[in-house]
């Protein structure tokens, strides 16, 4: 007993590191679970009020930015809703977007460089946030919520080397997959498209249809590069981003109403 | 609590500030991140206990943590930086051993006996630190670019920042 006793003073600082490196770990791996809302991130009050306040100064300096995106997203909407009524015509009853709607809210802490980027946004459960739902941006989809404060938000950005998108290469192929490979944040890849496919690079890709976070038909990019190794099955694509994520400020949360419907189901049949 | 402490907890809040407010937002080439939060674990005085830094480690870890969303990732590198730094000290003693209640600073140690202190210890940390974030070996070459250009960004910033604000002594 008491060798024991000496042997655990002898190495205490050593036991002690160990102890504290496993408390560490165990923080990393509590970290990567979805839906956990624990006190140590920034849905928390204090930090969340702390990185608004330090974000509010900060955009300051990218009004003139976010002007012309705001102002192009506008163009963009009122053209597309021009097309639509004349494809419409007097008949304005079909209305396919109407289970989704949308919260407005702004970025406070945005991080691009790591390999698992998350956003901070000033929204929140008192919002109506849920974790699960998918974020947006101005001209495209953003991430989705990890975890929901009571007024701030966690969302696990489009640039975490873990998540995969499900999306559609418009008119050409309705199923595939976009990774970020971890490098640099305006570009991704998409992944799992055979090579008898016939694309062109400036090809747009967005969200598919087999998906309840985001509507479908949101643009993720637009194909960069494209190569066709000799022995590969696969296509090597890269697309830019079309959200610039090192300058967002204003993005929206999608509420799809359908969303508790389609889990249940899912739910029941994995059951 | 005494003036010294009071200075430790200022010093404290001041780095963590302008580590998550500025220098989370500032990285170089997408690759080189300024960890200054390091350069506060790297001055405690020389006798400090290393339990007791090694407590410190684990708390400055967890603040940056919480604030960047990355929890765990800085405080197990801060931890092993803590527990490795009585080692270091041990191997690089100078002739007459450390005067009593100083801190290793440039002034106190000399330009050349701090920069190796601080260079290997950040190198260290930094690789501990983008190989936990990595979650292993894959991504090798990415994590060693950027383990290189973040230890040497990490390693001015803490440089000038002792210049400017360390005492001519080093001790206090």
């Amino acid at each position: 007993m008491r060798s024991f006793l000496l042997f655990l003073h002898k190495y205490r600082a050593f036991l002690v590191f160990i102890l504290l490196e496993s408390a560490a770990f165990f923080l990393v791996v509590q970290n990567s679970n979805y839906n956990r809302v624990t006190f140590f991130n920034s849905t928390n009050y204090v930090v969340g009020s702390l990185l608004e306040s330090a974000n509010n100064i900060n955009n300051y300096f990218s009004l003139t930015t976010t002007n012309q995106q705001l102002s192009k997203e506008n163009a963009l909407l009122r053209a597309k809703y021009l097309a639509l009524l004349k494809k419409l015509g007097e008949d304005n009853s079909v209305d396919t977007i109407s289970n989704f709607s949308f919260i407005n809210s702004k970025i406070v802490n945005n991080n691009v460089y790591l390999l698992n980027n998350t956003l901070t946004i000033n929204a929140g459960s008192n919002q109506g946030v849920q974790p699960g739902m998918g974020v947006i941006g101005n001209s495209g989809i953003v991430g989705k919520v990890k975890r929901a404060g009571k007024n701030y938000s966690t969302v696990v950005s489009v640039l975490d080397v873990d998540v995969k998108i499900s999306a559609e290469i418009k008119n050409k192929i309705n199923l595939c997959t976009v990774q970020w490979d971890g490098k640099s944040p305006e570009y991704a890849k998409v992944l799992y498209v055979p090579r008898h496919y016939n694309l062109a690079i400036g090809d747009t890709v967005t969200t598919s249809g087999f998906n309840a976070i985001y509507p479908s038909g949101i643009t993720i990019g637009i194909i960069s590069k494209l190569v066709l190794p000799e022995d590969a099955s696969f296509f090597d694509i890269q697309i830019k981003l079309v959200n610039d994520f090192t300058n967002l400020s204003l993005v929206e949360v999608v509420l799809n109403k359908d969303l508790p419907q389609i889990d249940s189901l899912t739910q029941t049949v994995e059951e | 609590m005494n003036k010294d402490n009071i200075i430790k907890l200022v010093t404290f809040f001041s780095y963590i500030l302008f580590q998550v407010l500025l220098f989370n937002k500032m990285v170089f080439l997408g690759k080189g991140f300024a960890f200054i939060y390091v350069g506060f674990l790297l001055s405690f005085q020389f006798e400090l206990g290393i339990i007791a830094a090694m407590l410190i480690g684990f708390a400055t870890g967890v603040t940056v943590d919480v604030f960047s969303n990355t929890l765990g990732v800085h405080t197990s590198a801060s931890v092993l930086l803590m527990y490795l730094r009585p080692m270091l000290f041990k191997v690089f003693t100078p002739h007459g051993g450390y005067p009593l209640g100083a801190r290793p600073t440039p002034t106190l140690m000399g330009f050349s006996w701090f920069s190796t202190y601080a260079l290997i210890l950040i190198f260290l940390h930094h690789s501990w630190l983008f190989i936990v974030e990595a979650g292993g070996f894959h991504l090798f070459l990415f994590t060693i670019q950027k383990i290189i250009l973040s230890t040497f960004f990490t390693f001015s910033v803490v440089i000038i920042t002792q210049y400017l604000f360390s005492k001519k002594s080093g001790a206090r």
